[in-house]
């Protein structure tokens, strides 16, 4: 009886939900005529906010929204060219030490105070004393005012991507009085020269803002901005499609193709140039060998990873560069998928029967699935790989440590690859996570860094690019590629490869 | 009665001391540095340690333990790590919106659970009986991450009744009410049945019916207040588990309550706010689970008489 009731009642709980699931069809309108007159937009963040003061912040996701209420020095296109914001134009002395600057003059900041170059000069002083400045502003020697509207900003030594650095949110200028007044407090209240004014942050709920009309171009034509914060994935899919979100700059893979078909939204895939890679620790056995890492760097197959990690999205990279990166050539030596030559290599080290050693993952999707691709590769050879997927704040601590054998990272790469070659590779960098240490690479890495002769400039990448892929401590792995997710009704989303939106583009209609 | 109350609510200082020294410890001896996380990797060793030396993390473990507990008898519970804030400024934001959602969806639990479980055991073996029993069996055994999805794709996606995300208006509080009632209403279905059933056996019930009551006066007069009692237990600590406990619905439903508050400061190492937490939701949950006592009382004449030797 109590059996025969439970398969009734199974099918009929079943039953309701596909019907209601199946037949029902009033589906949310997101692409309708009402769209077109909107002033509003709701965006989705994939993270809290983590400061307001974009020097202090430390989460890209966080920066890049509310860059939207302030300005930088200059901006980029999608093709990564340099374009005037805050400064009309600039001057750039031969020697490639000094940056001119030329400031627009009728620049109000949200308090109602004038731009001026004492402000400018104020923001990339402080750059070099907040926690990131060894970061982004290592290059600044001095900054001085020349008069109200001029700046002249003095490297250390030559510096070619100094501009691309400008366009970050870590160079949003700032006001002298509010930042002071602030006294480092990470929420208070910002004041920038953006398009939106701050109008509240509630931690966990929302970051909104209201159009800046005294904004010194023409004014946005979005009114009202909303980034709500909004973590699970899925959550954020249905949200997009109800209409409760406007904007997604990540659809997962997975989601991709259902999105692409669905005639309501517009699915805008661009490459990034945020780069993905393996850290292999040269300092600690068996990989002290570099014949192992090379091993490794054989073994995976990387297109066929990229299926299995990211759904089959982004740009699979064996170069480190890019190909549309200054510095590239198709002489850049590679490690491509060839399991006969990695055993080889094994068994000239001495390891024919493979060995034991750890990965140290972060816990996030990508961070779960591509060591167990690795895992997968690495038993063909015989080689045992334990993975120890860590809470984000473990693996930081781990990294940045240099406390692994095998490990995994990212970061933001500039279209001239002096940043990225010297993070990974410089012996006293930071961001060299598996210490590698080559008193020669340091001397090449220098010796571009000053080279003003282009040509000469890229023999010297070429040599660094030879001795660092023969190393193998960094086996790049891909290209991110995001996908920007928005109704047809929504216009002027021009994704830029440092994935920065800028709002003040968008509009209705 | 008072001096029940009273003693009661001494027990919560050892209690409190004993939490936070765990959680503390927990906390600084796992591995993870907060001022790590919160500069993020780009930052160098250099300023890592400064804010370390800030934020007084290089201090041996129970010196820091021992002036955590000295300055929040004084009151002074500190600040976050990452917002700077106050930790109960923190706390009281969040807290309204967990506290409303663990309300209404105890309300809707213990509306529908009681009635079905008491019909169930009534009608023991019956249609209705072997319905609520599989019903109250699948809302136990589906997670409430899927309740959540399924609600949202049929009454928000298909049928645009209520809002994916949000509580900006009542309609946003309708679906994360469901999916927490979900498994509460089933356990006290279950449990009132099952005590239903114990208490319709005892002796005084078939005196009653040989004396000629009517099955509504039995059930009503002489059942239920009996059988409330662990009832009323397991309200009490579904009620306390889900004011810290609904971190799965607040992130199907993208709803800053206190879980999620919680749950993001333990992953940030973020000392005072988890210790914050962790205190106020031990306090909540001791006062829960003594008004839990205090009703017993009123239930049960007997319970009255105990407290007031």
């Amino acid at each position: 009886m109590i059996k025969k009731l439970g398969t009734l009642a199974l099918t009929f709980v079943l039953m309701i939900t596909l019907a209601l699931a199946g037949c029902a069809n009033k589906t949310a309108d997101v692409s309708t005529e009402k769209n077109k007159t909107r002033e509003d937009i709701n965006i989705r963040l994939k993270t809290n906010v983590d400061s307001l003061d974009p020097q202090l912040s430390s989460n890209d996701y966080s920066s890049n929204a509310i860059l939207n209420m302030y300005n930088t020095l200059v901006i980029s296109d999608s093709k990564n060219n340099i374009l005037p914001c805050l400064a009309k134009s600039w001057e750039i002395s031969d020697d490639g030490l000094t940056y001119t600057f030329f400031i627009e003059e009728n620049v109000k900041f949200h308090n109602n105070k004038k731009l001026t170059a004492e402000d400018v000069k104020f923001t990339l002083d402080r750059a070099l004393t907040v926690p990131m400045g060894s970061t982004y502003a290592f290059m600044i020697n001095r900054t001085d005012i020349i008069n109200e509207h001029t700046v002249k900003v003095t490297l250390k030594e030559p510096y070619a991507p100094f501009m691309e650095y400008l366009v970050l949110p870590f160079y949003a200028i700032l006001n002298k009085e509010a930042v002071t007044a602030a006294n480092g407090d990470k929420f208070a209240n910002p004041v920038g020269t953006g398009p939106f004014k701050f109008v509240e942050y509630k931690d966990g709920e929302y970051l909104s803002m209201t159009r800046n009309d005294d904004y010194f171009k023409t004014p946005a034509k979005i009114k009202d901005v909303k980034f709500k914060i909004i973590i699970d994935q899925t959550t954020m899919t249905m949200a997009l499609e109800k209409g409760e979100i406007d904007f997604l700059e990540e659809l997962p893979g997975a989601e991709r193709e259902r999105f692409k078909k669905d005639k309501r939204f517009e699915v805008l895939e661009y490459p990034t140039n945020y780069l993905h890679y393996f850290m292999l620790n040269p300092n600690i056995e068996p990989l002290k060998d570099k014949r192992v890492r090379q091993a490794i760097g054989y073994a995976i197959d990387l297109e066929a990873a990229k299926k299995v990690v990211y759904d089959g999205a982004g740009e699979v990279n064996y170069t480190i560069l890019r190909s549309d990166m200054f510095g590239y050539s198709d002489n850049i030596p590679r490690y491509t998928y060839n399991p006969e030559k990695a055993k080889e290599l094994l068994k000239e080290a001495g390891y024919a029967n493979g060995f034991n050693l750890k990965f140290v993952s972060v816990d996030t999707v990508a961070g779960r699935k591509a060591p167990q691709v690795m895992q997968g590769y690495l038993a063909d050879l015989g080689i045992t790989m334990e993975i120890e997927t860590n809470e984000f704040g473990v693996y930081a601590q781990k990294i940045t440590g240099s406390d692994f054998v095998i490990s995994c990272c990212a970061t933001l790469a500039q279209n001239d690859p002096d940043t990225l070659l010297y993070q990974l590779f410089y012996s006293t960098e930071m961001m060299n996570m598996p210490k590698y240490n080559n008193p020669e690479v340091d001397k090449l890495l220098d010796l571009q860094r000053k080279e003003v002769n282009e040509q000469k400039r890229k023999e010297y990448i070429k040599q660094i690019m030879d001795i660092v892929m023969e190393d193998a401590t960094i086996l790049p792995y891909l290209y991110r590629e995001d996908a920007a997710t928005y109704p047809v009704s929504l216009k002027g989303v021009t994704p830029k490869a440092n994935c920065i939106h800028y709002i003040y583009d968008f509009y209705w209609d | 009665m008072y001096k029940y109350i009273i003693k009661r609510l001494m027990m919560l200082i050892p209690v409190i001391l004993g939490i936070s020294f765990i959680v503390f410890s927990i906390i600084s001896l796992t591995p993870g540095d907060p001022a790590r996380i919160i500069l993020g990797n780009h930052a160098s060793e250099e300023a890592v340690e400064n804010l370390r030396q800030e934020l007084g993390l290089n201090e041996p473990f129970i010196k820091r333990y021992i002036s955590y507990v000295g300055s929040s008898i004084k009151g002074d519970f500190g600040s976050s790590y990452r917002t700077g804030k106050p930790v109960f400024e923190d706390i009281f934001g969040k807290f309204p919106l967990t506290l409303k959602l663990a309300l209404f969806s105890m309300l809707l639990a213990t509306a529908l659970g009681i009635p079905i479980g008491i019909i169930s055991a009534v009608k023991r073996y019956s249609i209705i009986d072997g319905a609520s029993m599989i019903f109250a069996l699948l809302m136990t055994s589906m997670p409430s991450f899927w309740i959540g999805l399924m609600l949202i794709l049929i009454f928000s996606i298909k049928l645009d009744i209520f809002p994916v995300t949000g509580v900006e208006n009542i309609k946003g509080y309708v679906l994360p009410t469901i999916t927490l009632a979900s498994f509460s209403m089933a356990i006290i279905t279950r449990m009132t049945r099952s005590t239903m059933l114990e208490v319709i056996r005892q002796d005084y019930v078939r005196t009653a019916r040989a004396k000629g009551a009517s099955t509504k006066r039995i059930i009503f007069k002489h059942c239920i207040r009996n059988a409330l009692i662990p009832v009323v237990t397991v309200i009490g600590i579904n009620f306390g588990i889900l004011l810290g406990g609904t971190v799965i619905t607040e992130t199907v439903f993208a709803l800053p309550g206190l879980g999620t508050l919680l749950v993001s400061a333990i992953r940030m190492k973020d000392m005072p706010i988890v210790m914050g937490a962790v205190i106020f939701l031990a306090i909540a949950f001791s006062i829960i689970n003594l008004l839990v006592d205090l009703i017993y009382a009123v239930i049960d004449p007997r319970v009255k008489a105990q407290y007031s030797r």
